[in-house]
């Protein structure tokens, strides 16, 4: 940990945990949520901690506040790229340099917050992504899933022109200038996959580090082992839709950065976070 | 009189009553009694004449159609004008319906007009009317699809701002409470400190001062 420190100390000015926001959204969570907001904290103690509720029917907010999070109460269900969008917007709000967004359910381990947030740091990628296939070892998951999971893998390797191990992993840090351009345009159906597709025609680009996943601590996945295959179909035929689709150009990765530095120089804010090699 | 009269007496006199019933008490909607009335019309001539079928049928079929075509523009249209008097939609989606209806009359009346159409496209006059209002549903489905996509973005965007803008005026609570609670720690010494202060540093300072004062106030003689 000390030696990574000295890494920070580079960079334009030293970031702290202060300066990050973790996004957890949360949809009827109650059972986990309180256990993985405590473990975040422990794990990046300063950095606010955020949960979005999408509309739970139980007391997912109400844990949540109680574990010391900040919470956005979403009046209705917006599906959980509305929810992660409403975390983004927040985190700008609040000026913040990195977003990291774990899920709710406990299988993105708090431990690796930190990892995920220093490769942030070092890299100059603009979305460090928790890969489960980039470790040895670790919870995978079911056959039927890893099937889908690799047939999308190999679809998304060939949209993005860059090696994608885990396309639904939802374990990420995302870096200023790009999330910016999520809070503004954030896809809403399969928002993980599509969202890197998106932002690889945008110009920006990621980088997966590996990241040791856990089975879900209680409650059932949203997606059913089942129907991984029919699921990984119907992403493709998304990420199809969105290849074709226009896109706003503005929000290309040279004008925001643009952008962004005549913002920092008009207001003299510090909370941007333009990479050193830019 | 055969069992088949005996049922439609039966079903003409019920609605008679209904729509007596609803006369007299004052509640009948319009629509409402515009339905039973014609039901019990068409029930009561069947029951009275019961060979009206088969006069019906030496009416030449196109002249049936066009009558029941008739019949549908004005139910639609009248539907479509009391929807609007009674503000169930609104008029930009309502245009589109009086359109229909107004173009199914105009297939009733016409029917010389459209003979050049289906000659046209080689189609029969029942088949021709078919594919105009189906493609007109068709067109109108596609306008809902888009409407109901952009009020599913518009909802989103809603409850997000609801969601930041309830996290703010709590924060803003919580920040004022502190404040309050400072401000009535200080009390007593609001003339020279700053009872707003919120950072830690300058309310220890103050609160040295207020020690300072106490400890010179009981060192007095």
């Amino acid at each position: 940990m000390e030696a990574n420190r000295s890494a920070f100390d580079n960079s334009i000015s030293p970031p702290s945990w202060a300066d990050m926001v973790v996004i957890i959204p949360a949809f009827n969570e109650e059972p986990n949520v309180g256990v993985v907001v405590r473990a975040v904290a422990q794990n990046v103690p300063g950095a606010e901690i955020v949960v979005i509720n999408d509309g739970s029917k139980d007391n997912t907010a109400e844990v949540a506040k109680s574990s010391g999070a900040t919470v956005i109460d979403l009046p209705c269900n917006v599906g959980v790229g509305g929810a992660v969008q409403a975390g983004f917007l927040y985190a700008i709000s609040r000026r913040a340099r990195l977003v990291v967004r774990v899920d709710a359910d406990g299988q993105h381990p708090p431990e690796e917050v930190p990892a995920l947030m220093r490769a942030a740091m070092e890299n100059e990628e603009d979305l460090i992504v928790g890969s489960r296939f980039l470790s040895e070892n670790g919870y995978l998951s079911s056959a039927g899933r890893l099937a889908g999971i690799r047939l999308l893998s190999l679809f998304m390797s060939l949209i993005c022109r860059s090696k994608v191990t885990d396309p639904t992993s939802g374990c990420w840090a995302i870096k200023r200038p790009l999330l910016d351009v999520f809070a503004r345009d954030y896809p809403s159906d399969y928002p993980e996959p599509e969202a890197l597709a998106l932002m690889r025609r945008r110009g920006y680009s990621f980088r997966e580090i590996p990241i040791v996943f856990r089975p879900r601590q209680a409650g059932s996945s949203s997606i059913s082992k089942w129907d991984a295959l029919f699921h990984a179909a119907k992403i493709m035929l998304s990420l199809v839709v969105d290849r074709v689709r226009y896109i706003d150009h503005s929000l290309d990765r040279p004008k925001m950065l643009e952008r962004m530095r005549r913002e920092a120089a008009s207001d003299g804010a510090v909370g941007y976070n333009i990479s050193r090699k830019v | 009189m055969n069992w088949a009269q005996g049922i439609a007496l039966f079903i003409a006199l019920i609605f008679v009553g209904l729509l007596g019933r609803g006369i007299r008490r004052r509640q009948l909607s319009l629509i409402r009694g515009l339905v039973f009335a014609t039901i019990a019309t068409a029930a009561g001539i069947y029951a009275w004449v019961p060979h009206i079928l088969e006069l019906l049928d030496r009416i030449p079929y196109l002249t049936r159609i066009r009558l029941l075509m008739g019949l549908i523009s004005f139910v639609v249209f009248f539907v479509t004008i009391e929807s609007i008097r009674r503000n169930l939609i609104e008029e930009r989606y309502a245009l589109l319906w009086v359109l229909t209806s107004i173009l199914l009359l105009l297939c009733a009346i016409f029917v010389r007009v459209l003979d050049f159409f289906c000659h046209l496209l080689g189609m029969q006059y029942v088949t021709f009317v078919v594919t105009v209002i189906f493609t007109f549903l068709l067109l109108l489905c596609f306008h809902f699809s888009a409407e109901f996509s952009r009020l599913v973005s518009d909802r989103t965007k809603l409850a997000q701002r609801i969601g930041l803008l309830q996290a703010r005026v709590e924060q803003l609570e919580r920040k004022l409470e502190t404040i309050e609670l400072k401000r009535t720690q200080l009390k007593g010494a609001a003339g020279e400190l700053d009872p707003l202060a919120t950072d830690n540093t300058v309310i220890r300072k103050q609160q040295d001062i207020m020690a300072t004062r106490s400890e010179k106030l009981d060192s007095m003689p």
